[in-house]
């Protein structure tokens, strides 16, 4: 039998309106149909029209992503399987990614954001990794409108109910505001977890003569040609996203179910220790569903499968094959294990009350053979499809950065201005968002969310006290000034804060979210954003082991379609030998002192592009000029931190970012569990007050010291050749001053950061 | 001392009850192996839901925090049906002693081992943070008399932890651990309700102390409370022993 059985009545002309109408370009169509040597089938023609969105083969960022920097020390896996491995003692290994699901959130919150969070635990656990972490990365547009308050408190609840269910602590994230989001917000999720050398899983890895088998969930009609009509269409040259009405959207937007994941985790995670001989490949469902699973295990084990679609357990009658095999309903996987074990593995399974069922066989044929009640309705040959033909780039730019002679005056109202900025949501306590989270299920958590990094325990008894520290980054604002420059940044940022706590980064995962890919300046901001992780990657020995791309991230603005800023999400992962020594980042101790530690450097006698200088100064006023940022210095401060932090130097250690060093050490007295004062002096300094104050000159921690160790500080200056300059002390009184510059109650620090979020 | 004897002093086994659905499960048993990796003579064991407990099987049974079978209905509404927990009041009356934390004590209520029920939080939403608890009675084995007024720090984790009562039977029941600062509305701040019943006793309480169990987490106020159990319980079982050998 042949597919051009099924083809019957429908013509050439028919079937290519289909697969224009599934998201195929004119090219591609021609492609495919040279590939076939004959016309494909409707349902063919569905899957590749998934198969080749944007979303599942990244075409559009390909080229620029093959650039990353993903080879280094310990990787065991980067890009192009479920999550990226890195090892981290004799035994074990960390995998870690960061996922996107920005458009299913922006048209239903609750449920986008949940599945966002179950989609990344899967990769996770994919891998054989038991998750121990999340982290969340948020922009919102303006959250005094009532849709992006009703969006934020949606996304929050969704994670919320999620996370909390499965069991997964939730230990970081980050939320800002701007209205670059204003019709497409970020919900980017960060899932880690842990996983012995000899049980790690890969789709890789099956063989010819093996059996197929569907696990977790039953299927049904959920979040159907999500992958390429949600995720990868832009709003100007696929009307689909524009005309259908948001309802019509929310029914391709997937339902998540966390008992079912948890069980399905819990069930997976046995038969990986129990079983795992006779599982010889894995592959969480991800977008479209059985599609890609199916081709994307044919594809790495370079194999081919035959699959009968009746054998799929159900929970909708009458489901045509091409909704079977695009369905994107969730807590589902892919498992591939020898002959004679399956009834072994449907024991676990529906123990844990999972469905476990043979869908089929692996072949030799290297094709994806699938048929529904004997019927064949698909034949085709998977290497040849699992890429789309080459598209053609737009030439990647960068608008020239303009600059001012412009010298805006001086900061006079310090006090009221350090107010608005505690203020600011990117700067503003979210402790009220986070206690929504459990963050301490799994007895691993150390530092949480509000602190300059995660840290959790992995140690494998009582006695060992090993940790794993993430934190993730990023500056829209600096993204948007420069894509090179606002990825150095992100990355330096991370990279500090994770020598705050005493963690020696090792690796990152990029969340990258951008416009429309046909741009010139959507090219160039790939581009340039993979070369400014690239010059950090190499200096910080962090490999990238994984991540996302997002694109067709647009506004309407005045009508318009408007790209969001570039906003790639760097989360850095760091190690700790003893998280027994891991620092703080607010204030511990009235008395102690206060010391920045910073890289020497030239830097303008301006607040340029700093927060300050965005929310105060003129259109006119503001340039591209931007702080001082120098990536090797940078190293040596990490190495000068974690020194520090070795020799037990720091009682507290918190960097100085958004907001400069006033909001740095307001935080620091108010961000802690006792409220402390602070008193300082910074008469001698020769700058300006507004830089002194709310400049964001890069590589500038503040840390915490008894008084005792002043002379062990120095000498960690000298080793290191890092300047120290004294800022003050922590007192144990209410005052908060920075002498002679501003003074003030904390307590309406306390009132002004965390007012914001309620 | 007869051989026999010995053996029977030496197997002292704490159960974890998993439930689909439970998340502590794996943290209670962790901090119960680094009891047992202290003392010695401890098995513990993890206790699969469907498997009923007989009489005397164990010292010490914990129903883990978590969401037993998605708690979709109501919170321990469905896990309340486990043949693991079906004559807990039995194996309690003969000895065991019984700790429901978060979602086990919620099935513990619903259950009506213990008396009054959960509600959602006063405001609505889930809370997670760590809290102030002090010791407001003494409770066999988990609190002695010189633990009563100590002030610890327990994480919280929970939607429906706003415990109310409509009245208590206090020769009955105890409050054993108050909040210092009521996070959720319950009733007179009370985290943990405990009752003794025949030779055994059951302890129901919101606080994760298996979350506060380790030195690494620079939070350890919960492993005082499991040691404490366990010194208790050593101690009754080699009293009674001597009780026995003397008769």
């Amino acid at each position: 039998m042949t597919v051009t059985a099924t083809l019957l009545s429908a013509s050439r002309e028919q079937l290519k309106t289909l697969a224009l109408g599934c998201g195929l370009s004119d090219n591609e169509w021609e492609h495919l149909c040279k590939v076939l040597g004959r016309l494909p089938s409707a349902t063919e023609i569905q899957m590749i029209g998934v198969m080749w969105s944007e979303h599942c083969s990244y075409k559009n960022s390909k080229p620029h992503l093959r650039k990353l920097i993903s080879k280094g020390k310990g990787v065991l896996q980067g890009p192009g399987e479920n999550a990226g491995l890195i090892q981290i003692d004799e035994k074990r290994a960390v995998a870690f990614k960061v996922e996107s699901h920005n458009h299913p959130s922006f048209v239903e919150p609750f449920q986008g954001a949940a599945t966002g969070v179950g989609g990344i635990l899967r990769d996770i656990f994919t891998m054989g990794a038991r998750p121990i972490a999340t982290g969340n990365y948020l922009r919102f547009g303006d959250l005094r409108t009532p849709k992006h308050s009703y969006l934020l408190d949606g996304v929050v609840s969704g994670i919320a109910h999620y996370g909390n269910c499965i069991g997964v602590p939730n230990v970081a994230g980050h939320i800002s505001a701007n209205t670059c989001y204003q019709g497409n917000i970020l919900v980017n999720v960060f899932a880690l977890g842990i996983v012995d050398l000899d049980k790690i899983f890969r789709s890789n890895s099956a063989k010819p003569g093996q059996s197929v088998m569907i696990w977790g969930a039953k299927t049904g009609r959920d979040g159907i040609h999500g992958a390429s009509l949600l995720a990868s269409a832009d709003f100007d040259s696929d009307k689909k996203k524009t005309d259908e009405s948001e309802n019509e959207q929310k029914i391709r937007v997937q339902v998540g179910d966390p008992f079912k994941e948890k069980c399905l985790m819990d069930a997976c995670l046995e038969v990986m220790t129990d079983l795992k001989d006779d599982l010889t490949a894995i592959q969480d469902f991800g977008a479209a569903g059985l599609t890609c699973s199916t081709m994307e295990i044919s594809d790495k084990s370079q194999i081919g499968m035959r699959l009968e679609l009746s054998k799929v357990p159900v929970r909708e009658e009458k489901m045509e094959a091409f909704e079977l095999l695009l369905s994107e309903s969730q807590e589902r996987m892919m498992a591939i294990v020898k002959k004679g074990s399956e009834e072994k593995f449907k024991k676990v399974l529906h123990k844990w009350g999972c469905e476990a069922e043979v869908i089929g066989e692996t072949t030799d044929t290297k094709r994806a053979q699938i048929f529904y009640h004997d019927e064949l309705m698909v034949d085709l040959p998977v290497s040849d499809l699992t890429d789309p033909p080459a598209v053609e780039l737009a030439e990647p730019s960068w608008p020239e950065l303009s600059l001012t002679s412009a010298v805006p005056a001086d900061v006079k109202n310090e006090w009221e201005i350090l107010l608005k900025l505690l203020s600011y949501p990117s700067v503003a306590s979210k402790k009220r968002i986070y206690e929504r989270y459990d963050s301490t299920v799994g007895a691993r958590t150390v530092f949480g969310p509000g602190a300059e990094a995660a840290v959790l325990w992995i140690g494998e008894n009582a006695e060992s006290f090993e940790g794993i520290a993430f934190k993730g980054v990023a500056d829209e604002d600096f993204y948007e000034l420069h894509p090179k420059l606002g990825a150095q940044i992100s990355m330096a940022r991370a990279a500090r804060g994770l020598a705050c706590v005493g963690a020696k980064p090792i690796g990152i995962t990029d969340g990258i979210n951008v416009g429309n890919p046909h741009l010139p300046h959507v090219q160039g901001a790939l581009k340039f954003m993979v070369e400014g992780m690239n010059e950090a990657i190499e200096i910080f020995e962090t490999p990238c082991v994984s991540g996302n791309v997002s694109m067709y991230n647009q506004t309407i603005f005045e009508n318009q379609p408007m790209d969001i800023f570039p906003t790639t999400f760097i989360v850095m992962v760091g190690l700790m030998k003893d998280v027994r020594k891991s620092t703080p980042s607010s204030f511990q101790k009235a008395g102690s002192e206060v010391w920045a530690l910073e890289v020497s450097g030239n830097s303008e006698n301006l607040p340029v592009n700093s927060l300050y200088s965005r929310l105060f100064w003129k259109e006119e006023e503001r340039d591209g000029r931007w702080p001082f940022l120098d990536l090797k210095s940078e190293k040596r401060l990490q190495n000068a931190l974690l020194a520090g932090n070795d020799r037990n130097l720091f009682l507290s250690a918190r960097d100085i970012s958004q907001g400069g060093l006033a909001v740095s050490l307001a935080k620091a007295c108010v961000g802690g569990e006792k409220n402390f004062g602070f008193e300082g002096d910074l008469s001698k300094t020769q700058s300006r007050r507004d830089q002194v104050l709310f400049g964001e000159h890069q590589g500038r921690p503040l840390v915490e010291i008894d008084p005792a160790k002043r002379s062990e500080l120095m000498k960690l200056g000298l080793e290191f050749q890092i300047q120290l300059k004294r800022i003050g002390s922590v007192t144990s009184d209410e005052t908060f001053r920075i002498g002679p510059l501003l003074s003030g109650d904390t307590i309406q620090l306390l009132q002004a950061w965390s007012g914001t979020f309620k | 001392m007869t051989s026999g004897m010995t053996s029977r002093t030496s197997t002292r086994r704490w159960a974890v009850v998993q439930f689909p659905g439970s998340n502590c499960d794996l943290d209670t048993f962790k901090t119960f192996q680094a009891i047992a990796e202290s003392t010695g003579n401890i098995e513990v064991i993890m206790h699969w839901h469907e498997e009923p407990i007989q009489k005397n099987q164990y010292e010490v049974i914990a129903l883990p925090g978590g969401f037993s079978f998605g708690d979709y209905l109501r919170a321990g509404a469905i896990a309340k049906l486990s043949a693991a927990v079906q004559n807990l009041e039995d194996v309690v009356e003969a000895g065991a002693h019984l700790i429901g934390i978060c979602n086990g004590f919620q099935i513990l209520l619903e259950q009506k081992l213990l008396p009054g029920y959960l509600q959602v939080n006063s405001h609505l939403r889930f809370i997670s943070k760590t809290e102030n608890v002090e010791i407001a009675a003494e409770a066999f084995p988990w609190f002695s008399k010189e633990d009563v007024g100590a002030v610890v720090r327990y994480p919280i984790a929970h939607r429906f932890g706003n415990y109310q009562l409509q009245k208590i039977d206090l020769a009955e029941f105890h409050p054993v651990l108050k909040y210092q600062q009521n996070p959720n509305g319950s009733y007179e701040s009370t985290a943990g309700i405990y009752r003794k019943l025949g030779k055994g006793s059951l302890f129901g309480l919101m606080p994760h102390p298996e979350r506060a169990a380790f030195e690494a987490l620079k939070l350890a106020d919960g492993l005082k409370m499991f040691q404490r159990a366990e010194e208790n319980l050593r101690a009754d079982r080699s009293g009674s022993h001597e009780n026995a050998v003397n008769a």
